[in-house]
């Protein structure tokens, strides 16, 4: 198997990952002197005698922990939907899909009203998406029609069921305080995520992505539809159950810290698929690291082109959308 | 052409369909208790009308469906007790329509025919994409193994679908309408490596809408006429012009044609 | 005719004459004629009686002008203030919720039996709603704020409500509290950076167009904001350019969802003056916003000088403005604890 391709593309996208690591590391709205932050990190080392307590500060619990929460959030937003698409057989769903998007805001946007931390909001927002994920699931079972079309549909029914929720709520909020926040949280920003939230999404992001690396040659045989995965041996519904409940896991995750970021767990499986192909062994790992890059190049620039914080799912949109409509003509099959 | 892939086997396998019942949900029942029995190297032929439930008994034959009433014995063991991978192992599904959804190459699409060897968090490794090329050389299709088996011709696709359930290794191969859309020549390509599967040793089922095919291939049939009924055997014993008529409708007759030395099932002239 | 019939003929013409200019022009006076801050033209036949409105600072006028539940008969943002209204009104309670923000609803309005509406510039929109509804409109408050704002929205709701005097009164009040602030920290030596956050979140700042920074200014100080631009907002801004800014001290809305502690915390904070010196305060009160363009930031001008300069003013000093305001337009008094300030 040629795996040189492969093994070649990841090194350069990891080998580009740590140098825009360094590169975010060095720019903000303090200063955008890299030695500034060598400096820093030689005299945390202990190489260096002095330092200067301001830019340490702003190193250590400023930008690293947002840096590090960039790259979390886009390769857990990317990963999901790369394994959504496989499992689903179809290139153009993305995580909110399911409901969990929506099901993880509105858990979020209760917390806010209620006054409540943001410890507690991300647990609310976890409970929220997976609370929505199961209902999506239950749906189809009413039903007694395990047709992936029918968990589509039941994702739409209860996205849109929670996105009401959401907008209720928005209308009760009291407008001076907790709207503005519940609006500009729902857009995407990664601006108050404080480390010790990180920390507990950390164990979330290594357990999925591992059973999801394990499982990733799986999803191919998944994708080719139910009659040929089950004539493989294989147990779908035990399979597709957990890869589904990985992947939620990893959406609630990332939206519970840092709200709802568009686009990008459409876009990115794409881009991977065209630089090494389908197979998910290999786009599952390359996903990875794109999203991760992808989401610190843009949180980069959220934090620094202007005084202003620009929500995320702005930025994800206004590269994401023309990104995508290229991938389209270049991958002219799907739409046919 | 040695097609075999098949590990070193006892000759007593066999699957044996005991008063085999089914329908869906309760409705009308699609199989009244139907017996037969497929030995390796047999080749049997499912004919019927277009909805009489020639795929429906395929399916039940790879568990992709269980019957309501009857077992299906797998070498011996009843099927409803033993786990899918293991009924991978031993049984291959040929599906009628792949549609596919993403751009695998034809490699990757045949190396899955591993899976059911493979551990659950296991990746295929380089001997498994021998043997996945090596099912490809079987056919003779090697030559497109780093194609997209969205961009191949439907007769490629369906050797390729071949290819896969040979890296199987199983022992049983059903197949559904396996020619039903390709042209004559690879029509004719296909029922000769079914020939030479069953000559190596697998047990193969098809359902078919032509029955000259199953005279061509010299297996046995598994019919169903209009009226549900059921007929197994040779053939020669079982086919005759009453029951073609009465599977199809149609005036449909079996006579000696000296220029291809065989037996033919051919309509007469359409007035 | 005899002469003396000529004569009376032409006083009783004159005098008829005369009548009927004056009767004309007492109809002309009883119209009221304003123009409100986006310049339209409002013509009022008596005085409006029963006002709604969903923005505080513009209602406040309202409610400070009548001293009380007196105008009021409808409001959307019945949280901001509930303490102080609930102490100057019998039944807060009952007063309509006609919706909140840009949301609402005009049937409410009209059962209200309303006849005025007060609304802020960036509410502009809603003018033809009320009016369709038969309300008269004033757009009472611009988005660019400063305390000729705030004296431009006293005078005008005094004409509509022909409260003028009140309205004088109490413009009078704020003037001299802004002329005793600035001749008090004329004598100060150091000005202190200030920066004001928004309530929603602690990364939101008050730019140069908010009252908040004329607030710092008289107070003796200086806006740590710059380079944002923005009108009548918070504004969300990187926690890095916060420390840059590196402001000497922090106000932060008493109805803000985080609290001092919060900041004093959180590490990535610890650098910034104010924090290492633990200048970083709730701005009163807890009763009523004393940091947004109504009558009541008099008050707030005035804790706001203490606060940058107490050796200056003292917290006595300020609870006497307190007492004297809050006397003057409710006939209450409240004491430090209600208002949160010690």
């Amino acid at each position: 198997m040629d795996n040189t391709k492969f093994r070649r593309l990841f090194t350069i996208l990891i080998v580009l990952l740590i140098i825009t690591f360094f590169i975010s590391l060095s720019i903000g709205r303090y200063s955008n002197d890299p030695l500034d932050v060598l400096n820093t990190l030689f005299s945390r080392a202990g190489w260096k005698e002095g330092s200067n307590p301001i830019m340490d500060n702003i190193v250590f619990y400023v930008r690293m922990p947002r840096i590090i929460v960039s790259m979390l959030v886009g390769a857990m937003l990317s990963l999901s939907g790369a394994v959504y698409q496989g499992v689903f057989k179809n290139p153009l769903i993305s995580p909110d899909l399911l409901g969990v998007s929506s099901g993880a805001s509105v858990g979020a946007a209760l917390a806010i009203m209620l006054g409540a931390s943001l410890a507690q909001r991300q647990i609310t927002a976890f409970l929220g998406g997976l609370l929505a994920v199961s209902i999506t699931a239950f749906i189809p079972k009413l039903f007694k029609n395990r047709n992936n079309m029918m968990l589509v549909l039941s994702g739409i029914i209860v996205s849109g069921f929670f996105c009401s929720l959401l907008s209720i709520m928005k209308f009760v909020a009291e407008e001076q305080t907790e709207l503005a926040s519940i609006v500009f949280w729902q857009m995407g920003s990664m601006a108050k995520v404080l480390g010790k939230e990180i920390v507990a999404i950390t164990p979330v992001f290594i357990i999925c992505t591992t059973v999801l690396l394990l499982l990733s040659w799986r999803i191919n045989i998944l994708s080719f539809g139910d009659l040929e995965a089950k004539s493989l041996g294989m147990n779908i519904t035990q399979i597709r159950g957990i890869i589904i409940v990985c992947a939620s896991l990893l959406t609630a995750s990332s939206v519970s810290i840092s709200g709802t970021i568009g686009w990008i767990g459409l876009v990115i499986p794409h881009l991977g698929r065209l630089a090494i192909g389908t197979d998910n062994t290999k786009v599952v790992p390359i996903t990875v690291v794109m999203g991760a890059l992808f989401m610190l190049v843009i949180d980069t620039l959220a934090r620094t082109v202007s005084t202003a914080e620009i929500p995320l799912s702005i930025l994800t949109g206004f590269v994401g959308a023309p990104l995508f409509a290229y991938l389209l003509y270049k991958q002219k099959t799907l739409v046919e | 052409m040695v097609i075999s892939m098949l590990r070193k086997t006892q000759t007593s396998l066999q699957l044996k369909i005991e008063q085999v019942s089914f329908s869906y949900n309760g409705s009308e029942e699609i199989l009244k208790s139907i017996s037969f029995t497929v030995n390796s190297g047999q080749i049997i032929c499912i004919l019927g009308p277009n909805g009489i439930g020639k795929t429906t008994l395929l399916t039940c034959l790879a568990k992709l469906n269980s019957p309501t009433s009857g077992k299906i014995l797998l070498n011996g063991e009843d099927m409803s007790l033993i786990e899918h991978r293991t009924i991978a192992r031993n049984v291959g599904y040929v599906p009628q329509t792949i549609a596919p959804s993403f751009d695998y190459s034809v490699l990757e699409y045949v190396v899955t025919g591993l899976a059911p060897w493979l551990g659950i968090f296991e990746k295929p490794k380089e001997e498994h994409y021998q043997q996945a090329l090596q099912a490809l050389q079987k056919i003779g299709i090697e030559h497109i193994k780093d194609k997209p088996y969205t961009r191949i011709s439907a007769g490629e696709l369906q050797m390729v679908s071949i290819a896969r359930v040979l890296a199987q290794k199983v022992q049983f191969v059903l197949m559904d309408e396996p020619t039903s859309h390709l042209d004559f020549g690879n029509q004719l390509k296909v029922l000769n490596i079914i020939k030479e599967m069953a000559k190596e040793g697998y047990g193969i089922v098809l359902t078919t809408h032509n029955p000259d095919q199953v005279l061509l291939l010299e297996g046995k049939v598994a019919v169903f006429d209009r009226e549900r009924q059921f007929h197994f055997g040779n053939w020669s014993d079982i086919l005759n012009d009453k029951l073609l008529k009465s599977i199809y409708g149609v005036t449909l007759k079996i006579c000696e044609v000296e220029q291809v030395s065989r037996k033919v099932c051919i309509a007469p002239r359409i007035e | 005719m005899l002469r003396k019939d000529k004569f009376f003929y032409l006083f009783t013409i004159v005098l008829v004459t005369l009548l009927a200019v004056s009767l004309t022009s007492i109809g002309a006076e009883d119209k009221i004629v304003l123009v409100d801050v986006i310049g339209r033209e409002i013509v009022l036949d008596k005085p409006a009686t029963k006002v709604v409105g969903t923005h505080n600072p513009t209602l406040n006028a309202a409610v400070v002008l009548g001293g009380g539940e007196k105008y009021i008969v409808g409001f959307g943002n019945k949280e901001m203030s509930r303490p102080l209204y609930e102490a100057v009104m019998d039944d807060y309670d009952a007063i309509v919720q006609i919706g909140k923000g840009g949301n609402i609803n005009f049937e409410t309005v009209l059962a209200t039996g309303a006849d005025l509406a007060i609304i802020p510039e960036r509410f502009k929109d809603q003018v033809v709603q009320f009016e369709e509804v038969g309300l008269n409109v004033i757009v009472a408050l611009p988005n660019e704020e400063s305390f000729d704002t705030i004296r431009q929205s006293l005078t005008l709701l005094g004409k509509a409500l022909g409260a003028s005097d009140r309205a004088e009164m109490i413009i009078g009040f704020m003037d001299d509290r802004i002329e005793n602030a600035r001749k008090i920290t004329s004598q100060a030596t150091d000005k202190q950076t200030v920066l004001f956050l928004g309530g929603s979140s602690a990364l939101s700042v008050a730019p140069d167009a908010m009252i908040q920074t004329h607030l710092i200014e008289i107070a003796g100080g200086l806006n740590a904001v710059s380079g944002v631009s923005g009108t009548g907002n918070f504004v969300e801004v990187n926690i890095e350019q916060i420390i840059s800014w590196n402001p000497d001290v922090i106000w932060y809305p008493a109805y803000a969802r985080y609290t001092a502690e919060d900041l004093l915390n959180d590490p990535a904070w610890s650098n910034i003056n104010a924090v290492k010196n633990k200048k970083v305060f709730a701005f009163p009160s807890q009763v009523e916003p004393w940091d947004q363009p109504t009558a009541a930031l008099a008050l707030g001008i005035a804790w706001a000088t203490h606060n940058l300069h107490p050796d200056l003013y003292t917290l006595d000093e300020i609870m006497a403005d307190v007492d004297n305001y809050y006397n003057m337009v409710y006939g209450k008094t409240f004491t430090g604890e209600q208002l949160g300030i010690k």
